[in-house]
């Protein structure tokens, strides 16, 4: 016996969250339908540390050292192609926005060029995020990317003011750029509905107090609190069932115990991944009229350079560890004079402090008395630019179906291809002699480099793929139409990344929210009129 | 959890610090390698980390223990592979460990080098002791109410 919903929702992280939240509170009957199980910050995970003390344990238990959410992430659930593409899944209520770092960036007017909706159409859902999530944040009053509804931000360390004061020299000399501090998804104040940080440091890893953003800390419950959302948890989608070629009916699942179980529903909203949700459209072999599901995939990628400031080494010692590594953010680079060397931006994040597990001293040469002392002191003084790139859109990033491999239900898996342009290399280059320059123009030295840049040396964020099921006004270029409905299906919707028409350097999640709570504005408004039948 | 079941952690947090007492339980036993590989690896940390004027070395802050649990819990290929890279220095004396250890380091930059791999495991073991976060001045992994960040006014200026 089929169970009926006026929408069922496949995946829980960003945008799954938040549309279970929009809708049921909007008086529709929803399933959030999620494969993983609800973790307990805290107790299924517990980033503080590591010590020796808790490490017999913890590794007894089949987890890492760290304890970190992470460790439930689905090891080797796709094939990788080309230029190690790599691809996280992680199975839990809430997804991937558990493991986020909450680095919160609108994108700017540039930025929605080539979209089927501009920025002023995106900036109020940009708002109501921002208070939902309780964003911190500076208001920097740049261009290209917009001041928000924030929080009281996170200052720098001194190591960050050392980077701030090399950009400050370089712009007096004319250059493109600024040092401005990160914005995230955490709360600095209290009463703003989450727990304040406490500055662990540990975001990434699992936020144990729930303080920084989550769809399982903040929309989903406020989606259960309305009475017209239930939550699937366990809930592995294994087929879509559909009425006819242009209508859904439903979707057919299984449970943790191995049964099936099918769901009907008026609406499907896919918002599994952007690797996910392209899989299941191919592996079912719907909205695919224009042949660009699984096309248009593209990332951050990046490297990192240090930079040590011996002015630092007798500076006082303080508790560094704040909201994880990256308190600032090098950016405003190319935003309104293209580069000629590459296409596309990039943005430097950057960090530094006195964290002994973060040490980039592990690549010097070396031991005894100096190298034990070049451990304090690099530990102390030094800073880390880590670059974010957009990857350049070449054709050959995409993600398929692999021919031979399955999951566990007999599914195929999803195969990514991914393949370094000289754009994207000549890009490292640009953003290897900036960051060096940055840290000589501050006093510093550069510590450690990559030198020349190479596909080999470049590493993918796979947290931040996106673009494999894109809005367009075209529906021969495009699967879905600006309002996040598949130009095919009338009744399917997407709310994750894989909507994405075009990429910047900004992270995407903060984009992710806003689209997706807009998309389901449009899905509600369609339904009323009885559009989606 | 439920926020109700948040503030009380916060609470005992506020006074002390979130992580446990870091130490070697007393008596431990090694149980992938030999005690005559364990005490052996406590020289070798020692000599990668050593003793200074204000703390102790890394065989002495419990590498020793942190690289046996690792081998005990994570499987023999990694068990074996270590083994086999300690049994030359085994029964060296001092000196001729001094010139085995210079020489292995030679080739620290080498793929999957024994060296280096002890030197990680060996930074890796200092750094969650409460020795090693002392030496590296670490005052981190504890609740505070508001974060400071920089406020020198040296470092405010271009």
């Amino acid at each position: 016996m089929a169970k009926h919903f006026d929408v069922c929702i496949v995946g829980s992280g960003p945008g799954g969250g938040i549309a279970a939240y929009v809708l049921a509170k909007q008086g529709a009957k929803v399933a959030l339908i999620e494969a993983g199980e609800r973790l307990r910050p805290g107790m299924d995970y517990n980033a503080h540390g590591p010590y020796l003390s808790q490490l017999d344990a913890r590794l007894a238990s089949g987890r890492s050292p760290y304890f970190r959410v992470t460790d439930y992430s689905e090891k080797d659930h796709y094939t990788g192609v080309g230029d190690r593409p790599n691809h996280g899944l992680l199975k839990a209520l809430g997804g991937r926005s558990l493991c986020w770092a909450g680095h919160s960036l609108r994108f700017g007017p540039l930025d929605f060029r080539g979209w089927p909706i501009r920025y002023e159409e995106v900036a109020p859902y940009y708002s109501q995020a921002e208070r939902l999530m309780c964003v911190s944040g500076m208001k920097d009053g740049l261009s290209n990317m917009p001041d928000g509804d924030f929080l009281p931000g996170v200052p720098m360390r001194c190591n960050e003011r050392m980077l701030w004061r090399g950009v400050q020299r370089l712009k007096a000399k004319g250059r493109a750029m600024e040092l401005v501090h990160q914005r995230k998804a955490i709360p600095t104040l209290p009463g703003k509905g989450r727990t304040p940080c406490h500055y662990c440091g540990h975001c990434m890893a699992g936020c144990e107090v729930d303080s920084k953003y989550t769809s399982a800390n903040t929309p989903i419950p406020l989606g259960l609190r309305t009475g017209n959302l239930t939550v699937h948890t366990g809930m592995t989608m294994t087929r879509i069932r559909m009425k006819d070629p242009r209508h859904v009916a439903g979707i057919q699942c299984v449970d943790a115990k191995g049964a099936d179980v099918e769901f009907d529903c008026r609406v499907l909203v896919l918002a599994c991944s952007t690797v996910e949700t392209a899989r299941h459209l191919l592996i079912n072999q719907i909205a695919n009229s224009s042949g660009q599901v699984g096309k248009n995939l593209t990332s951050h990628f990046g490297l990192s350079v240090f930079g040590v400031f011996p002015e630092l080494a007798g500076r006082d010692a303080s508790n560094d560890d704040g909201t994880d590594y990256y308190h600032s953010l090098l950016t405003g680079l190319y935003w309104d004079k293209p580069s000629n060397k590459f296409e596309g931006t990039y943005q430097v994040q950057s960090g530094g402090g006195l964290h002994p597990l973060r040490l980039p001293v592990r690549d010097v040469p070396g031991y005894g008395a100096g190298f034990k002392k070049q451990l304090r002191e690099i530990n102390a003084t030094h800073a880390s630019m880590n670059m974010q790139g957009t990857l350049q859109y070449t054709g050959r990033n995409f993600v398929e179906l692999d021919s031979t491999r399955k999951d566990r239900l007999g599914l195929p898996l999803p195969k990514i291809h991914l393949h370094y342009s000289d754009s994207d290399i000549a890009m490292a280059d640009d953003m290897i002699e900036t960051c060096e320059e940055i840290i000589r123009s501050a006093g510093g030295r550069v510590w450690s480099t990559p030198g020349k840049a190479t596909a080999e040396k470049l590493q993918i964020d796979f947290n931040h793929w996106v673009g494999t099921v894109p809005m367009g006004a075209d529906k021969k270029t495009s699967v879905l139409n600006a309002d996040g409905q598949s130009h095919d299906v009338v009744n399917l919707f997407v709310g994750d990344s894989s909507v994405f028409t075009r990429y910047p350097e900004k992270n995407p999640t903060l984009t992710n929210i806003a689209l997706s709570w807009r998309m389901s504005d449009r899905l509600m408004a369609k339904m009323r009129k009885g559009e989606l039948e | 959890m439920r926020r109700r079941e948040v503030f009380p952690i916060l609470a005992a947090a506020a006074t002390a610090p979130l992580g446990l007492d870091a130490s070697v339980p007393a008596g431990y036993k090694p149980r992938a390698l030999t005690q005559a590989e364990y005490d052996l690896v406590t020289v070798l940390a020692n000599l990668i980390l050593p003793a200074d004027e204000t703390s102790v070395g890394a065989g002495d802050a419990g590498t020793a223990f942190y690289i046996d649990t690792v081998l005990f819990r994570t499987g023999d290929s990694n068990r074996a592979g270590f083994k086999a890279g300690l049994q030359p220095l085994l029964g060296l004396d001092k000196n001729a460990l001094d010139a085995a250890i210079g020489k292995l380091a030679e080739d620290e930059r080498k793929p999957g080098s024994f060296f280096s791999r002890l030197k990680l495991m060996t930074i890796d073991a200092y750094c969650m002791s409460p020795e090693g976060r002392t030496f590296l001045r670490y005052s981190g992994d504890t609740a505070i109410g508001q974060f400071k960040g920089c406020d020198h006014p040296e470092h405010q200026r271009p």
